[in-house]
């Protein structure tokens, strides 16, 4: 297939485009441009490099759901975010999680059907739940940090290794590693 | 094929693993905000993982259509469905001789209660067999975060009958032979066709007596009918060539499809009339039909229209005249864009050996505008096709003198006027020269 075959059929698809499909690629597309907005109007200054690398990106995983844009993207927030951002947790901080939250997920799935499908509407009951529990641990996660650095709690060392074992456990279990040979 | 994680998967235990570890070493409480839901959703959708792969199964409602008509191409998820399958995917590959709906032939559904059935509404827009490949589909499970291919399906395919409009002609033949058939004959015998009452001969039957008139004259008299006659009609279909262009029932026809389509009208129409048919095609050695009346007559005709798209070898004038011998009483109808000379030779053959011919040219009228651009010249493409189309001209008027009429396709009474005339020659005195 040539080059122009193939952006005929996309051209094509596009134009035949279902709804549930649309709608998923709204939202990452309203979603994105809430991660990318917000630490734009925080106090610290931003570094110029991220949106020149988002906006891209977030297209890309608006065209191409099913792809690695979306992971660059989510990577890309999150270094703006550290690089220049104080530490502290607060309710900006929480929003831009949530958005970016929802752009995996709407990415997610968007991944899964041809644009051009018909989707049954029924389709997303099986995500409310984990997507709700998700965009909920959130602001818990964002308070309980809050709590933990307005305590001070001493031994910061052997917190620091629990969390680190938590989450190699966590990285672990989530990439499908298994402790036999099989 | 194995359940394999999406980018999806990927995007959340790669970017939850970034953040918690730069969470963990650089004591930064918001990476942990950021990569905690992340690595929530990814160990959400590794626990809820499935272990199974579905198996798919592919039916048709029906597998012969006429023209126009739809069905239902159902893909069923059959047995124990793993309860972590979240979504079944299908897309069909699409065929430009079917309308799908929903159009594009891909359709998401949820598995419900461990079983899920997708349909796709397909509507045949062209005779002809095709085969439907095998759709494409994917089983996904929550949260987008696996996916597998199945390969499905038993291949099917649907046959496309090249019967629609009902078509009608005159109840004239040139030449009726035989006692079986509905149609009014000229020639007195059995048949339910009353013909009038006449004094009792030596012969009659006794059962034909009518008492009623008998008893008032006083003398044997008895009803007369008409013999119910059938003929043999010969439909000659020129494959030779496809000109024009084809766009399904709801559009252009080229030179073929009017030819099939008339083939199978015309078949229709005598063999529901009692008539015998035979069906003779030009680029198919062995594929005609012999003469036969009937319901299950019209069903091998049609079925071997169906194949008439098939590039056969086409037969020359000689060799039409050897493999296809007809009888001099036949009414031959031949379905040509009547461009070959074998086909036109063959023709002057059939009328020197006594048949009754008549042409219907399947030609489309717009012939000279169909212009290819990648292949043709737009200023002598038109000027060439004029120049065909008088030598055509010519040559019809030569066959119209040897009292051969040539009419165009237009369905319904396209025959009558030609069959009139013809039964009307044909019951003529015959002067011998």
């Amino acid at each position: 297939m040539s080059t122009a075959e193939r952006i005929s059929l996309w051209l094509a698809q596009l134009r035949a485009s279902g709804r549930a499909s649309v709608l998923a690629r709204l939202v990452i597309a309203a979603a994105g441009a809430v991660a990318l907005g917000v630490p734009a109007l925080q106090s610290w200054d931003q570094l110029d490099l991220i949106p020149l690398l988002g906006v891209p990106m977030l297209l890309a995983a608006v065209v191409v759901p099913d792809s690695v844009a979306g992971l660059v993207f989510l990577l890309i927030v999150a270094a703006g975010w550290f690089m220049r951002a104080p530490g502290a947790v607060s309710w900006s901080l929480a929003v831009t999680a949530i958005a970016l939250l929802v752009v995996h997920l709407a990415s997610s799935f968007a991944a899964q059907v041809p644009s051009y499908a018909r989707v049954h509407p029924d389709a997303l009951r099986r995500w409310w739940l984990p997507g709700a529990i998700a965009v909920l641990i959130v602001p818990v996660v964002a308070v309980a940090a809050a709590l933990v650095r307005g305590a001070d709690v001493p031994g910061s060392l052997l917190v620091t290794v629990g969390a680190l074992v938590l989450a190699t456990v966590v990285i672990w279990f989530a990439a499908g590693q298994k402790l036999g040979r099989d | 094929m194995r359940w394999q994680p999406t980018h999806a998967q990927i995007r959340a235990v790669c970017a939850a693993a970034v953040l918690l570890g730069i969470a963990v070493l650089a004591r930064r409480p918001d990476a942990a905000v950021f990569g905690l839901p992340l690595a929530f959703v990814a160990v959400w959708g590794r626990y809820f993982r499935p272990r199974e792969r579905p198996e798919v199964h592919t039916e048709l409602d029906a597998n012969a259509l006429f023209e126009g008509q739809a069905t239902t191409y159902r893909l069923r998820v059959s047995g124990t469905v793993d309860p972590d399958i979240d979504l079944i995917v299908a897309a069909l590959p699409r065929s430009q001789w079917f309308q799908y709906d929903p159009p594009q032939a891909a359709i998401a559904e949820p598995v419900a209660d461990g079983a899920v059935t997708l349909e796709v509404g397909l509507r045949s827009k062209r005779w002809g067999l095709r085969a439907l490949e095998r759709p494409t589909v994917a089983a996904t499970s929550t949260l987008g975060a696996y996916r597998v291919q199945v390969t499905s399906a038993e291949p099917l395919a649907v046959t496309t009958l090249p019967l629609r409009a009902g078509f009608e002609a005159v109840d004239a033949v040139p030449r009726p032979a035989g006692l079986v058939g509905l149609h009014r004959s000229r020639r007195p015998g059995e048949g339910t066709e009353l013909a009038g009452v006449r004094p009792f001969r030596t012969g009659d039957r006794l059962r034909r007596i009518n008492w009623s008139v008998s008893a008032r004259t006083r003398e044997l008299h008895v009803t007369s009918t008409w013999s119910d006659r059938d003929t043999e009609v010969v439909i000659l279909l020129d494959t030779g060539g496809e000109i024009g262009i084809s766009e399904g029932i709801e559009g252009r026809s080229s030179s073929l499809d009017t030819a099939v389509r008339a083939a199978a009208s015309i078949a229709e129409h005598y063999l529901r009339h009692g008539d015998r048919v035979r069906l003779i095609d030009t680029g198919n050695l062995v594929r005609g039909v012999r003469s036969g009346s009937g319901r299950g007559h019209l069903r091998r005709i049609l079925d071997t229209l169906v194949h008439a798209d098939r590039k056969g070898r086409q037969q020359d004038e000689h060799q039409l005249a050897r493999r296809n011998r007809i009888r001099s009483d036949s009414l031959v109808l031949v379905l040509s864009p009547l461009l070959r000379q074998a086909m036109l030779g063959y023709v002057v053959t059939l009328v020197h050996s006594g048949c009754t011919v008549i042409a219907v040219d399947t030609l489309p009228p717009d012939i000279e505008s169909i212009i290819d651009l990648d292949e043709h010249d737009s200023r002598t493409w038109p000027l060439a096709w004029r120049l065909r189309l008088l030598e055509r001209r010519r040559d019809l008027d030569r066959l119209s003198d040897l009292g051969v009429p040539t009419v165009p396709w237009r369905g319904a009474g396209t025959l009558d006027e030609v069959l009139r005339d013809a039964a009307r020659v044909a019951s003529a005195p015959r002067m011998r020269s």
